[in-house]
């Protein structure tokens, strides 16, 4: 019966419906919790409006045997209800204690530190060149355990992707965490929660799970430096780059940019979004955002760049070679 | 129309002429200051309670052209009607007019105007003081709009979560702002509270005991005696923050021991008892609504009464469940469900009683029984998706999303708006002497509730699609088009609805048919004097013998022996109103105005410049001094 | 038709000086609020105190005890003449209420006074921690309590030497005492938990 429902407004909407197409344990056990209340919620609406109705059209006495007629009704419904919402809580706090399990020491742990407006992601390591920095972008091997240690500088903002799991809160000051295990390989939008200032609209993320394997090669990827320019045109982008002010706030790893405030680029061309996830990483929207970015997402810290044509085309496509 | 009203035989005093002299002489102790700069002076609580009214609706009116204007960005996707930063002023400012400017301060107006009425009393204790509660909301919309046309509004939301309303991430004067119509909000709230509870605890009519009170009257003492409680936690909140701001102390920095947290929980202890706050007394207008329309005492008075007692209880209980996402221990997190889910029980007790009441009753179809109707139908959705977001799980998918952004609407509007519309077209008549149009007032009802749910149902889905709150566009490709369309569409309809209220009103008092005393043959007290009442209320204060005086007169009567001449208020015993004393009230003065100016403009120029508000504390000891030496002129 | 009963009220007095005057329920209902917003700084206070790993931070030590300590019993003796200034009201003897006034005012300002030291007792500038924050806030409030009390004695007592005094100046006086025994009754606990709870809890 649910699944009916589900695909009938899937097939309305056409598209994924996100915080049930559960790709996770976690999101599963939220989904049939919500299912459940969902249902006996519509119940007693129903039942409050067809008693209501009843009563409208019904023709009757204020007689005292009424009146306590009445007066059982009213507490047996009382009653009902207490039982319901006791059902409720008892499913609410079960499916509570199952999706909040702890991590365990096989967990992947990542950690992600929000900024206005983007999402900085790091895979640590013991060994300091095997650490990964990048942005905007969460990769994860299907069927392990992923613990996400949170934390911010800034604001308060909330990571939140519904395919896998509920929201949480990153707050400056304290130390939280999210925990998962995809159950299914694909792609799935993440975004923030929480009001964190202009760009909280558009500051998204993407997860993408895949099979351990290509889980590792794409570790083993990110942790190279920088692809150095095979051609002229290339390197001239890289001069664009390293003598403009980009290298004030972005950090290209092999390079002479190591600017923090702003994502990490050192393996941009690998990424299928940028601006947060908010652009495809094509080479005119790429242009477009060096160029203006304020005209896309206004009031975001990076400022426009007027370049010439030549300059502006070598330094896209130095970018779109950081594979 | 409404069934001719029946209005029972009058008392005969002694001799007629004896009752004219009394109501001249009346008429002369309780006069008003004439003039426009008498409007100054003003402090009859009907006088002060229309001024919220109006300056309420007026703020309706604007926070609803910020809701038309969220909608218009919102109805496509990329929209660039609106820049992000405009936007967020804009849902600041909305968010803010509409709780602290709107719901808030129209309750307070109401219960201000009918409490004395409804309780057999001339005038609430502390007149003057009544009137610095007025003046002080005032200063505050003035400001807050001050700096919104100058571009320069607040931008964190109305619950202006730290850091992001702190100076590091919002400087400039908005927030600053804020904070300080908080404490103008606050204020007026508490001065209204503390009359009312003394009103209602001392001023009842001679036997008038506790459990002859009507409904609406317990609804809105329990939800004063709830502003006392709520309203400190903002005052901590809000003067934190103003002192993080301006002073350099260190609650909510996490470098410094403070924490971010803390704001939360400041705020939200007082934010969602304030959500009761606005509710209750919607509920005390269903009562009064139902019963005037079927011609029954509600049924189950006591419970009722318990249920009102157990909702404000409770209600202080809840505020965590704001605060699900942000990582608190999970045994806190249950405890906070299971009491957000307790409180749907005091509040299906209440429905099930009003449902017992009208079972069989064949109701009056007049249009407050309209709103009541779109009451129910609204208000329990928007009480049951609570429910769903009680549970932390869920919660934390629908969490500042569009979900709950219908769901508070569902509450608020659904749940206290409805019922105030009913209440106003219930008593417009004895507010103004002349009946609301019921054909206008039947379109107005029918395009408010379908505008409504088509604005808001779909806000359901869009929570559920994924679309979070407080953004100012989206993305095309989410599937997130048409319902975001309809949501606005459904907003224009709404904006209809409510023009034609406005028609309605302006029509109605100039033309509208002329209410009798009783035009509803209501129940309680405030229909048993004229349409509009004169400034003393009650020519005689009644005395009462059952909970529903205009229906049940015998061993009723009225009060004889109390002397016209100076402003006299018969105080009773607070438990079984038996009479106690006489105590005299201050008359119409120019004090309040002018303290709310000194202490007002100290705290605007805070703003600026610190020392303002120790200047305003001080140029305000002469001006308490002028007041108490004028205490007694009449 | 009902007989209409006609209740005869014209033997009540005109004006009482106790609990049965609505002065009076509007003094302690401010009471009431002013108490809530104590309850609820303390409240931030723990929570602060709770998420701190030293309290006080180290580098600023416990408050000393002295100046609190001996303004603490100025407070608890000035309840005397609080409580001769309730009784002279209810006696409505105007010579005493004069004379109680003034002392309150006397006692007052000299709390306010030593007031000063207590706030250097703490050892901290408000805006250098959030432990300095919240113990300046809890002073802070309760002493402006202190001047609003202050500032109506000054009221009541300049009135009353200018003018002939009436039965409600006595229930003034009255809730002038009142309010001072709120004063004294909140700074108890205000005291344990400013100066000796980060000194011995």
């Amino acid at each position: 019966m649910k699944r009916i429902f589900v695909a009938a407004v899937f097939a309305a909407n056409g598209c994924a419906y996100e915080a049930l197409d559960r790709a996770s344990p976690e999101a599963s056990a939220i989904t049939n919790l919500h299912w459940l209340i969902f249902w006996i919620c519509v119940a007693v609406w129903v039942l409050v409006l067809a008693f209501l109705a009843v009563g409208l059209v019904r023709r009757g006495s204020t007689a005292a045997q009424d009146d306590r007629r009445r007066t059982l009704v009213v507490a047996g419904a009382t009653g009902v209800s207490a039982l319901l919402l006791l059902v409720m809580l008892t499913a609410s706090v079960i499916t509570g204690r199952a999706v909040a399990t702890p991590a365990g020491p096989g967990a992947l742990e990542i950690e992600v530190t929000g900024h206005q407006w983007w999402w900085e992601i790091r895979y640590p390591s013991s060994v300091s060149d095997r650490v990964v920095v990048t942005a905007n972008e969460l990769h994860v091997p299907v069927d392990r355990t992923v613990r996400l240690r949170l934390a911010t500088n800034d604001v308060i903002h909330s990571l939140w992707i519904p395919n896998i799991n509920g929201k949480k809160d990153l707050i400056p000051g304290r130390a939280t965490s999210l925990t998962f295990r995809p159950r299914r390989i694909g792609t799935f939008g993440g975004r923030c929660a929480e009001f964190c200032g202009y760009q909280h609209a558009k500051m998204g993320l993407l997860l993408i799970v895949q099979p351990p394997a290509d889980f590792e090669a794409w570790l083993d990827q990110q942790r190279q430096p920088s692809v150095e320019p095979a051609e002229t045109a290339l390197e001239h982008g890289r001069d664009v780059f390293l003598h403009g002010p980009c290298a004030t706030c972005h950090t290209i790893r092999g390079t002479a940019a190591f600017g923090h405030k702003a994502p990490d680029l050192t393996h941009l061309a690998s990424r299928s979004t940028i601006a947060a996830a908010s652009l495809p990483n094509t080479i005119g929207h790429l242009a477009g955002w060096v160029v203006d970015a304020q005209r896309i997402k206004p009031g975001n810290r990076m400022p426009p760049n007027l370049l010439s044509a030549p300059d502006l085309l070598d330094l896209v496509a130095y970018l779109r070679s950081l594979r | 129309m409404s069934s001719p009203a029946e209005k029972a035989p009058r008392e005969k005093a002694p001799g007629d002429s004896a009752e004219e002299r009394e109501r001249a002489e009346l008429a002369r102790t309780w006069r008003k200051r004439s003039g426009k700069l008498g409007l100054l002076f003003s402090v009859d609580h009907k006088t002060i309670g229309k001024r919220y009214i109006i300056t309420a609706f007026v703020f309706f009116l604007v926070g609803g052209l910020e809701a038309a204007a969220m909608r218009l960005q919102l109805a496509r996707p990329e929209s660039r009607f609106l820049n992000p930063d405009i936007y967020a002023q804009v849902f600041t400012m909305h968010g803010t007019t509409m709780m602290f400017f709107f719901a808030v301060p129209v309750m307070l107006g109401i219960g201000l105007y009918l409490v004395p009425l409804m309780v057999g009393t001339r005038n609430v204790p502390f007149p003057r003081l009544n009137a610095v509660g007025y003046w002080f909301y005032l200063m505050g919309g003035v400001l807050l709009y001050g700096t919104f046309v100058m571009n320069r509004g607040p931008d964190a939301g109305w619950f202006a979560y730290v850091p992001l309303s702190g100076n590091a991430y919002s400087a400039g004067h908005g927030m600053d702002a804020w904070v300080q119509i908080i404490n103008f909000t606050e204020v007026s709230a508490l001065i209204v509270a503390a009359s009312l509870i003394v009103t209602v605890f001392k001023q009842r009519a001679p036997g008038m005991s506790l459990n002859r009170i009507p409904l609406f009257v317990w609804a809105i003492l329990i939800t004063m005696i709830m502003v006392i409680f709520a309203m400190p936690a903002v005052i901590f909140a809000a003067g934190s923050l103003n002192s993080d701001r301006s002073l350099g102390t260190h609650f909510f920095n996490p470098a410094e021991g403070g924490d971010a947290l803390l704001w939360q929980h400041a705020f939200w202890f007082f934010g969602h008892p304030e959500v009761y706050i606005i509710f209750l007394p919607a509920l005390g207008m269903v009562s009064s609504i139902i019963s005037a329309s079927t011609r029954r005492p509600i049924f189950g008075y006591t419970a009722m009464v318990l249920a009102l007692v157990a909702t404000a209880f409770l209600g202080f209980g809840l505020w965590v469940h704001h605060m699900f996402a942000t990582g608190l221990p999970q045994m806190g997190e249950a405890f906070f469900t299971a009491a957000s889910m307790m409180i749907a029980i005091p509040t299906g007790v209440q429905i099930f009683c009003w449902i017992a009441t009208l079972w069989g009753s064949r109701p009056r179809w007049d249009v407050p029984f309209l709103f009541v109707l779109g009451f129910f139908f609204t208000f329990v959705i928007g009480g049951l998706t609570g429910v769903m977001l009680a549970s932390v799980p869920v919660d934390l998918q629908l969490h500042d999303t569009f979900f709950v952004v219908a769901h508070f609407h569902y509450v608020l509007i659904g749940g206290a708006v409805f019922p105030l519309f009913g209440g106003v077209y219930h008593w417009f008549p004895k507010i103004t002497g002349r009946m609301l149009g019921r054909t206008l007032g039947i379109w107005n009802f029918a395009l408010l509730f379908v505008g409504f749910n088509l604005t808001f149902f779909p806000m359901h889905e869009l929570g559920f699609h994924g679309m979070p709150r407080r953004v100012y566009t989206y993305s095309p490709d989410r599937g997130w088009n048409g319902l975001n369309l309809a949501a606005s569409l459904g907003a224009a309809l709404m904006a209809v609805a409510v023009a034609l209220f406005l028609i309605n009103v302006f029509r109605s008092l100039r033309r509208g048919a002329r209410a009798g005393e009783n035009p509803w043959n209501a129940e309680t007290l405030e229909w048993a004097t004229s349409s509009p009442p004169p400034a003393y209320n009650f020519v005689r204060i009644p005395v009462v013998a059952s909970r529903s005086p205009l229906w049940d007169r015998e061993g009723g009567g009225f009060v004889t022996g109390m002397p016209t001449d100076k402003r006299l208020l018969l105080v009773t015993h607070a438990l079984d109103a038996e009479p106690s004393h006489r105590e005299e009230v201050p008359g119409p003065s120019v004090n309040p105005f002018l303290i709310s100016l000194t202490m007002g403009l100290g705290l605007i120029g805070s703003i600026f410049w610190l020392w303002w508000a120790v200047i305003g504390a001080f140029v305000s000891i002469p001006v308490a001094f002028l007041w108490y030496w004028t205490e007694e002129e009449p | 038709m009902s007989t209409a009963r006609a209740l005869d009220v014209s033997n009540l007095p005109d004006a009482v000086l106790d609990s049965r005057s609505l002065v009076w329920w509007g003094t302690l209902i401010m009471t009431v609020i002013e108490g809530m917003v104590f309850a609820i700084s303390v409240g931030g206070y723990f929570y602060l105190r709770n998420l701190a790993s030293a309290w006080p931070p180290p580098s600023v030590g416990p408050p000393d005890l002295t100046a609190p300590t001996v303004n603490l019993g100025i407070l608890l003796v000035s309840a005397i003449p609080a409580f001769l200034l309730d009784r002279a009201g209810k006696e409505k003897n105007a010579r005493k209420v004069r004379i109680y006034l003034a002392w309150n005012l006397v006692f007052g300002t000299a709390f306010l006074v030593v007031r000063y030291w207590e706030f250097k007792a703490l050892h901290c500038m408000w805006n250098q921690s959030a432990y300095a924050s919240i113990q300046w806030t809890i002073l802070g409030l309760h002493t402006t309590n202190l001047l609003t009390s202050l500032a109506e004695t000054g009221i009541v007592l300049v009135y009353i030497m200018l003018r002939p005094i009436e039965d409600h100046h006595f229930l003034d006086a009255r809730l002038d005492g009142v309010f001072w025994y709120f004063i004294v009754v909140t700074w108890i606990p205000l005291y344990v938990v400013v100066y000796l709870v980060p000194r011995f809890g």
